[in-house]
């Protein structure tokens, strides 16, 4: 033990000691450890003697020597051969916090707007950092791909399962391909059922996600023929929560849909597949009774070892295109196309979270050059006491070292606050987004984030403390004989062109968030086409085990409407297949009665294919405009079938006439299927979501056909709410083991689908607000500091006859033209780069003239009564004042 | 207007009168701690040595390294006479401030 406590005491005197004390004063300690060693009375004690000498010397020697006043003046000179660096950093350290904390306006103006900046960038970063650079929750997860048909068009599309077969069969580019589409599913035989996201998928997903289970097995192959038994592999999370972590869960039933399937695993969170899933099924899909038209299949592959996804988009182009050319009357002209899942997963919010980390990139860059222009100023001020320490014999790089040093701490400090800040910006943004976040992306605060805002302070620090440092000392032999009152003139120039730079991006972030305002604007004048007030919708899915035909089917909804219309506080009840704004719907085609198609390759047009009960128009407040609403006797026993068409479709289809009593059927128009008479008209509604058009809509009255998933509505008095219980209830006692699920009221549904545009323009409002505020605070600063130092010159002014307003106009004129300067630059700027906003602007033209005239006239105002202030200040100097300064 | 001396550097002061030739930082600890009874640490003697120097009551001249000493020199210290009076004036000050109050029954 003596000897590790010597060797530690060494080790201690090594880096705690200074060269000169290493020699003497540890030379001193090793003879008496010797000495110590040798004296069989005090051997067992002298290591630990040795090494607590040694501590109380490495603490106190470094501590005693800055004490001491004369050894620091020693040092100063000497420190220009590099002498003692370290030790000298630490003493500029303290020197440093001293002296931020003798000026606390500069310093919490620095802060702040350190704090702001970087906060700001903090927040994005945690975002852009959970999606683009975490890693995927599976091995290699950059290595899987989404696979998807092309249409001859180049559009995108879900894939058909017979060509999934195919490309499989045929691409060698992956070490695995599997074909999945997304599904809820009615979970039951526990306590409470509920609905849980899932994928029904072919056998070898697992295989290609690599995931190990936390328990049993993932799906195999083997699970996925037509004749195996049913299995089922869910997450924890539903294990948690609807298991209660029951360790015998692998082997036990459970009821999807009512049907039993057996739990062969468990796999362990985050993992989840897709973004949200819970629940993963075999398809076992019998292949010769699928259909090769059908295009709901989502394709998911893993790359194999060394393949890049260019050689895999290359490959499956042609491979697509073999198999489609196999095909034409299906899939004429159409292809395959690769993308990395992250991509896919992530669609425009990649280009969104690029955009705003654009913006406070920008924010960034005006606290930056606000708190170097703070510091210019004040290095300024300082110029005599580095005449003074020049004079000393201190070198230019030790003056630099010690201004830096003062940066670095207010940029490590403001970077503190800012992480601080970051992390409440970001709960803030995750609150106010209403959509789930995917579970793939996980935006904690990792060593990433860190990393990246140690790099950001560090070189926030160098980026504003260099410049007024170089500046500083840039004529130490002249500062020292004019004894620091002479600035070196260029200086003024520095802070003018920083000043010109906040300006123009200040400009950029208003015009961008003026475009955003107004595009918000345009938004909120839409009419959701519906009346939400008081309205309650619920959703529920009818298991094809239990619901095998019409007749039960139609038995379930008759007796949940009539349930519905019973409850108190409700004034009428519908029942819908597909909500507006609930991401629900169903397209096809339509052949109005007398339509021809132009030539053999052409298609009928495109409708949303609905399903609504008699009182659902009443209930949601969609408009009858023309003819008569369904009544029960639409019903499938009625002569005639019949149907109700919104106005898009009326004016596409019969534009110059009177609709009501025209015929239309589904499909071709030699098709079988039957005609369906047109009964009545309702109008349009954006069915899809708020920034997308309406679609020409078809209606069947339900009772022609039942749905097996459909939407209830209910309106009522009071708040929605108040019906959730009852609704809960009517349809309990009907069937049990049915959840009722996306039960919200109308209002909610229809902002979760359009939170977007005021989300996005308030973050760019505040954004912009923020630089806005910080580059006037910049001008007001720059135009104080100039009239500061201009007072003798507008004493003389005064006292050579020039009237106030002269000299407040001499003043505010100079900072006009900076202003104007970064208004020019700003507006080429915006004009250059505005384009990307675009898509987030309804409409409104990234180009608007009105606004950036409104918004270049508001800068100006800002930045007029910036410079007024200060201006005014110069006016009621008195002439005689101004004259005795200096 | 000479600085009055600290107890420690009285102490110190002291020491290097009895070690003569013989004091250097580690010898001046021993001397202290095994007259006194005090821990007193090797680097509050090095530094208190310094700023004796500096004030003038100190000097050092460097010795031969040694094997003991595992090839390091040993820094040696004498009193200079600006030392000795300094000494002398606060033991006087001392003396004068204690006589008749019984201290002295201690020695």
């Amino acid at each position: 033990m003596n000897r590790l406590a010597s060797v530690l005491g060494r080790v201690v005197l090594l880096v705690g000691l200074k060269r000169e004390d290493r020699e003497y004063l540890r030379g001193d300690l090793e003879e008496e450890l010797r000495h110590r060693l040798d004296d069989p009375a005090r051997r067992d004690a002298a290591g630990y003697w040795f090494l607590s000498q040694a501590c109380r010397a490495a603490l106190s020697r470094r501590v005693a020597r800055r004490l001491h006043s004369d050894v620091i003046a020693r040092r100063w000179s000497r420190d220009r051969t590099g002498d003692g660096l370290m030790s000298s950093w630490g003493q500029d350290l303290r020197f440093s916090l001293r002296t931020l904390v003798r000026a606390p306006g500069f310093t919490l103006a620095a802060l702040l707007t350190l704090a702001l900046g970087i906060g700001a960038t903090a927040t994005m970063f945690t975002f852009l950092n959970g999606m683009l650079l975490k890693p995927l929750p599976y091995p290699e997860g950059d290595r899987l791909v989404a696979i998807e048909h092309v249409s001859s068009r180049g559009g995108v599309a879900r894939a058909n399962y017979l060509n999934y077969l195919d490309w499989a069969a045929r691409s060698t580019s992956f070490e695995s391909m599997a074909a999945y589409y997304e599904t809820s599913f009615n979970l039951s035989t526990i306590a409470e059922p509920v609905r849980a996201q899932g994928i029904v998928a072919t056998g070898e997903l697992f295989r290609a996600l690599e995931v190990e289970p936390l328990m049993g097995r993932g799906l195999s192959p083997a699970d996925d023929r037509v004749d195996a038994p049913r299995a089922v592999v869910l997450s924890e999370r539903v294990w948690e929560r609807s298991f209660e972590r029951d360790p015998d869960i692998i082997g036990t039933d459970v009821r999807l849909h009512g049907r039993p399937y057996t739990v062969v695993g468990v796999m362990p969170s985050p993992f989840s597949f897709p973004e949200t899933g819970d629940i993963w099924v075999a398809a076992r899909i019998d292949p010769a009774t699928m259909d090769r038209a059908n295009q709901y299949w989502r394709v998911v592959g893993r790359l194999a070892e060394g393949v890049s996804r260019a050689t895999a988009r290359a490959e499956m182009a042609t491979v697509g295109a073999a198999v489609a050319a196999e095909h034409p009357l299906e899939h004429g002209g159409s292809s395959a196309g690769v993308t990395s899942l992250r991509d896919k997963v992530l669609g425009e919010n990649k280009a969104t979270a690029l955009l705003f980390m654009g913006v406070v990139i920008c924010v960034q860059l005006i606290a930056t050059v606000n708190v170097s222009n703070l510091l210019l100023a004040r290095a300024t001020g300082r110029r005599q006491e580095v005449a003074v320490r020049a004079a000393l014999g201190a070198g230019r790089g030790r003056i630099v070292r010690w201004l830096m040093t003062e940066s670095l701490v207010l940029a490590v400090a403001g970077g503190a606050a800012g992480v601080a800040l970051g992390v409440r910006g970001r709960d803030l943004i995750i609150s106010v987004v209403p959509e789930e976040v995917p579970r793939w992306f996980d935006f904690s605060v990792d060593y990433r984030v860190l990393l990246f805002l140690v790099a950001l302070t560090a070189l926030n620090g160098v980026v504003f403390g260099l410049l007024p440092a170089m500046h500083a000392t840039r004529d130490l032999h002249a500062a020292i004989q004019s004894g620091g009152q002479r600035a070196p003139s260029g200086r003024l120039r520095l802070r003018s062109g920083l000043v010109v730079a906040e300006v123009a991006l200040a400009l950029m972030l208003l015009i961008g968030a003026g475009l955003m305002m107004k595009g918000l604007a345009n938004f909120q004048r839409i009419d959701p086409g519906l009346q939400t007030a008081g309205v309650l919708t619920a959703r529920l899915s009818l298991p094809a085990a239990t619901y095998e035909g019409a007749s039960e089917r139609g038995a379930f909804y008759r007796d949940v409407l009539e349930r519905g219309e019973r409850i108190a506080g409700v004034e009428s009840v519908g029942a819908v297949a597909h909500l507006p704004y609930s991401n629900s719907g169903s397209v096809t085609l339509v052949s109005p009665e007398g339509f021809e198609l132009e030539d053999e390759n052409a298609r009928p047009p495109q409708v949303i294919d609905n399903i609504a009960s008699a009182g659902y128009f009443e209930t949601i407040g969609i408009p009858l405009l023309q003819g008569r609403a369904f009544n029960p006797t639409d019903g499938a026993e009625a002569a005639e079938r019949t149907v109700i068409i919104n106005r898009l479709a009326a004016e596409r289809f019969w534009p110059d006439e009177s609709p009501v009593g025209k015929r239309l059927k589904f499909g071709f128009p030699d098709d079988e299927s039957p005609w369906l008479t047109v009964v009545g008209v309702v109008d349009n509604v954006r069915h899809w979501n708020m920034r997308n058009p309406a679609w020409p809509t078809v209606y069947t009255p339900l009772g022609q056909r039942w749905p097996t998933t459909a939407h209830l509505v209910l309106r009522g008095a009071q708040s929605p709410l108040a019906l959730v219980g009852p609704v809960r209830d009517a349809v309990d006692a009907v069937d049990s083991d049915l959840p009722l699920y996306d039960v919200s009221p109308m209002a909610s549904v229809i902002r979760a689908s359009s939170w977007q545009p005021s989300v996005f323009s308030a973050m760019f409002g505040v954004f912009a607000a923020l630089a806005l505020g910080l580059s006037s605070i910049g001008l007001y600063g720059v135009v104080s500091f100039s009239v500061g130092r201009r007072t003798r010159e507008m004493g003389i002014r005064r006292a050579l006859g020039a009237l106030s307003v002269d000299v407040t106009r001499l003043v505010v004129g100079d900072a006009m033209r900076l202003v104007g300067i970064g208004v020019a630059v700003g507006l080429v700027g915006a004009v250059a780069v505005m384009g990307l906003l675009q898509s987030l602007l309804n409409g409104v033209s990234a180009y608007d003239a009105s606004t950036y005239a409104a918004v270049t006239l508001t800068l100006a105002g800002v930045a007029f009564l910036a410079a007024w202030v200060p201006g005014r200040r110069a006016a009621r100097v008195q002439p005689v004042v101004a004259l005795k300064t200096d | 207007m000479a600085q009055n001396l600290g107890e420690f550097e009285q102490l110190i002061l002291l020491a290097l009168m009895r070690l003569g030739d013989d004091a250097y930082g580690m010898s001046v600890r021993t001397e202290i701690s095994s007259r006194t009874g005090r821990d007193v640490s090797i680097s509050a003697v090095y530094t208190t040595l310094e700023r004796l120097e500096t004030k003038g009551h100190a000097e050092s001249y460097v010795g031969e390294p040694t094997a003991r000493r595992g090839g390091r020199r040993k820094k040696h210290y004498r009193m200079t006479a600006a030392g000795v009076t300094a000494l002398e004036r606060s033991y006087q000050a001392l003396h004068e401030m204690a006589s008749g109050l019984g201290l002295e029954s201690i020695s």
